[in-house]
């Protein structure tokens, strides 16, 4: 029985055992704020912002409001963009207009899981926007995961933009 | 005689084939024609945006054997219906941008419409722009089974009820009374006007004109004897090529011939 469990798992696709809910958004933000996570606040995605937005991300952007929690000069952002076909949900902090954290927390797609790894998401870290929201580091990508990798750099690039939007931003030295 | 009989032969001949590759020509420049300006549609496809443009008309729908929707759930608001056709969401008569599989119900509140789909609440506004997705019920991602009013507040049927309002952070289980007194948003036939425009639009979304412009390049919109059609133009196209080679051969051994004698 051991054996055809064993032979049962190794049958099942790898890609099938890395796609899923890795972190609810809510848990995500309870870490990040240490269980004492503030009101969530609302950012209105419309005039300038709507173009700004549409422009990192290719399309317009799937709603007109944005939720965020704000503390001191940190914010985060549960983001989602499209892959190849589906959604990924991903979680990014900002802090002093640099991204502090990035954590795929929801991805569905059944290709380029692998930029969930820390490998991956580390090079975000204390990444910062230029003055054409292009991001002032390189980022290298996976191959076989170009889509997600693209997704995650245009969201980190929506979340440094966005951030900057809000109050938190001219806290910032 | 016999002289005269051998200078004759070779003209006739030549006439004869002059003639063949004439009426080859007239035949195949129809083909011609459809498979030059298809080829020069199907190498831009991208530039031209072929295909994100569809077709709508009835007529060709029909050809391609599109059919009609098979699910088309409607939910009725104050003032509006929310309808799932297939995967794809409509407010009134304006598609929602995004494929969805379960609509659980929608309701109207302070002019914000709320639809309960999938794992989320959509909530757009009445000319249906999204203005929000809300992904958290309760601090779950979790499937909507149902939504509806109590009072002034939403309540949301997951495994359980919850009850919240339009800010949707504060979420509080609903006690046995309050599950009692909820006005749930229920299934609703729609206006018949409303149900053939929902089902023109769906089957309008299907058939891209790259497709169309695809099989009109091989023959096959009309099925396999347009192929067979399109293989026998091709085959003209060649016996052209040829007859044209042989006569432009001809007429040069010809000249040889005269630029010899003189």
């Amino acid at each position: 029985m051991r054996l055809f469990t064993l032979v049962l798992i190794c049958l099942l696709p790898l890609e099938a055992l890395s796609r899923g809910v890795y972190q609810q958004p809510t848990d995500f933000i309870n870490e990040v704020f240490q269980n004492n996570a503030p009101a969530a606040k609302r950012l209105w995605i419309t005039g300038e912002r709507k173009k700004i937005s549409s422009d990192i991300l290719g399309h317009p952007p799937l709603s007109l409001r944005l939720r965020f929690w704000g503390q001191g000069s940190r914010t985060a952002w549960i983001l989602e963009e499209i892959g190849k076909e589906k959604p990924i949900t991903v979680g990014i902090v900002i802090n002093k207009n640099r991204v502090e954290r990035i954590k795929v927390l929801i991805f569905l797609e059944s290709r380029g899981w692998e930029v969930r790894h820390d490998f991956f998401t580390d090079q975000f870290k204390h990444i910062g926007l230029q003055t054409d929201t292009e991001l002032d580091k390189h980022i290298d990508g996976i191959s076989g995961a170009t889509l997600s990798v693209r997704a995650l750099k245009k969201l980190s690039r929506l979340a440094l933009y966005l951030h900057s939007q809000t109050d938190f931003a001219h806290d910032a030295p | 005689m016999t002289r005269h009989r051998k200078k004759l032969k070779p003209i006739i001949k030549l006439r004869s084939l002059y003639l063949w590759h004439r009426y080859i020509g007239i035949s195949a420049a129809l083909f011609l024609l459809i498979l030059a300006v298809t080829g020069l549609f199907l190498n831009h496809t991208t530039e031209l945006k072929m295909n994100r443009s569809f077709i709508s008309s009835e007529q060709l729908l029909n050809w391609y054997d599109i059919e009609p929707p098979q699910r088309t759930l409607g939910y009725a608001t104050n003032q509006h219906h929310v309808t799932l056709v297939e995967d794809k969401l409509y407010l009134d008569k304006k598609s929602i941008s995004g494929h969805f599989e379960s609509l659980a119900g929608a309701i109207e509140f302070e002019d914000i419409i709320i639809i309960a789909v999938d794992r989320q609440l959509l909530l757009l506004t009445p000319s249906g722009d999204v203005i929000e997705r809300i992904n958290n019920i309760n601090g779950q991602r979790t499937l909507l089974g149902a939504i509806g009013k109590i009072s002034n507040h939403i309540v949301i049927q997951t495994d359980d009820f919850f009850i919240t309002d339009l800010d949707f952070s504060i979420w509080k289980k609903a006690s046995k009374q309050e599950i009692l007194n909820i006005e749930w948003s229920y299934p609703t036939r729609l206006p018949n006007s409303l149900r053939q425009a929902l089902k023109h639009d769906y089957r309008s979304n299907i058939l891209t004109l790259e497709r169309v412009i695809l099989d009109l390049h091989s023959g096959r919109i009309l099925g396999n004897i347009g192929v067979y059609l399109m293989d026998a133009a091709a085959i003209v196209l060649i016996l052209l090529a040829l007859s044209g080679c042989f006569i432009w051969l001809q007429q040069l051994r010809k000249r040889r011939h005269k630029k010899n004698a003189t």
